[in-house]
């Protein structure tokens, strides 16, 4: 199988993600509930992910380090848990549903509204202008994905943050496709909230995330529960992580993204990023000089993409492009919209969507060719 | 003075996070399921400090720890 779907889910995960979540499995018990040592063991793995995830992403208090079941369930925590009756968000065009459809089910029911700020890939000063003229006196948040999951292209974060500073708004980074492949400090960049799936540049097991608070304007939560602190209270605790992690936390995954992060570190992201964005340089170029090839961004580089990207054969849907590389080449792609509709209706792909392309640090050379190779003999194709 | 104390913390986390601490400067310390204190009934966790215990408390407060109590810890 050669695998080109990591904006999905990083495939192959190291050994030694796949070892750690195994010995939790096999080896521990409820963590953070009990004294006895098997209990006491599994509440160290979890503390070591919490504390590396922190120093991953420079946050100070590991204890504003929330272990989540998803990226989208720390998306839905800050949407929800911030959001108020008669605020006003502002999101990007480049959104996933993750964002969406939370914001929109908000205004449906009658509690915000919320615009969309235009994202133009080659021009900062114009994004900005659009997060801008988008903010009125009754935003609250600004919501934004660090880099789109159907095109990889790099919102100006930095810039956003600090007209949020400004203007006193929350800002809220989506990391979902720039964690692990590009560098992410949380205080550089002026984020109040980061959030970030386990399972995909961290390379982690998947049903893990993080949500990494770095504002004393602490959300609600989503929902109550056991903690293992306060007992008595009827009232779930305020202290951090507890208030969010009522239930039992995910040990086995959490171990594994623990060894994750720790697998990403030795790589380091400079090199990770170099390595992934030579490949997708590479099918960029390979591609572009295909006649019935589409493409829809300049070629990526380092400063405004991530090392995604989509493309189309002229007059094929994007669903049998795909089925093809399966069945024929046994090349794995995600065809369709990604779960980002509103990132097609601004790029203009809302027709059909796109064939996606993401490598990981496991691909090769090889594989990169096979994958050229392919998408060649099909656009020459009339099947 | 080289007491032991039980500095009683709110959670598994303020309580790995000053062990780790404490470990920093010296002092050992265990993490248990905090005890009763004084008849009242506890929950969460605990620090057991077998030396240094009022020293490792006063350490934690000044690094902005919430510390529920610091009780005697011989019985540990």
């Amino acid at each position: 199988m050669i695998y080109f779907d990591n904006a999905a889910t990083t495939y192959p995960k190291p050994q030694s993600v796949i070892l750690a979540s195994n010995n939790a499995l096999k080896n521990s018990a409820n963590p953070g509930r009990s004294g006895y040592k098997s209990s006491l063991k599994a509440s160290e793995l979890i503390f070591d992910c919490r504390q590396k995830a922190a120093d991953f992403f420079s946050l100070k208090d590991v204890e504003n380090c929330i272990l989540t079941p998803s990226c989208t369930v720390s998306l839905n925590t800050v949407i929800y848990g911030t959001l108020k009756k008669g605020d006003h968000c502002v999101i990007s065009s480049l959104e996933h549903n993750s964002v969406l459809r939370p914001v929109k089910k908000l205004k449906d029911m009658g509690v915000i509204s919320y615009d969309v700020a235009e994202v133009f890939y080659d021009d900062e000063d114009k994004t900005l202008e659009s997060f801008r003229k988008c903010m009125n006196d009754k935003t609250k948040l600004v919501i934004a994905t660090h880099a789109s999951n159907v095109f990889g292209i790099k919102l100006p974060v930095k810039r956003i943050g600090a007209l949020c500073k400004f203007y006193g708004v929350l800002f809220c980074l989506d990391c979902a496709q720039s964690a692990g492949v590009t560098p992410i400090d949380i205080n550089e960049i002026g984020a109040d909230f980061l959030c970030v799936p386990g399972h995909k540049g961290l390379y982690g097991p998947m049903g893990t995330g993080l949500l990494l608070i770095n504002t004393e304007k602490i959300p609600s939560s989503l929902y109550q529960g056991g903690t293992g602190s306060s007992n008595l209270d009827f009232s779930e605790p305020d202290i951090l992580p507890d208030k969010f992690e009522s239930g039992t936390l995910n040990l086995s995954g959490f171990a594994g993204l623990s060894k994750g992060i720790d697998f990403v570190n030795s790589k380091t992201i400079p090199k990770i990023h170099s390595y992934e964005m030579s490949i997708i340089k590479r099918v960029y170029n390979s591609l572009k000089s295909m006649k019935n090839v589409e493409l829809y961004t300049s070629e990526p580089d380092s400063k405004r993409f991530v090392p995604l990207m989509s493309f189309n054969i002229k007059d094929k849907d994007p669903a049998r492009v795909s089925a093809v590389l399966d069945k024929e080449f046994g090349i794995c792609v995600r065809s369709g919209f990604h779960c980002s509709p509103i990132a097609h209706k601004y790029m203009s792909t809302g027709e059909k969507g796109t064939v996606r392309l993401c490598p990981s640090v496991f691909t090769t050379s090889f594989e990169t060719d096979k994958l050229i190779n392919a998408v060649y003999l099909m656009s020459k194709s009339k099947k | 003075m080289n007491e032991s104390k039980i500095i009683n913390l709110s959670s598994i986390t303020y309580a790995t996070k000053g062990r780790n601490l404490l470990y920093k400067f010296g002092i050992h310390a265990d993490i248990i399921k905090s005890p009763s204190v004084s008849g009242q009934p506890s929950c969460g966790y605990s620090l057991v400090v077998p030396y240094k215990g009022e020293a490792a408390a006063e350490l934690l407060r000044k690094k902005g720890f919430k510390i529920l109590s610091v009780s005697e810890g011989e019985d540990f």
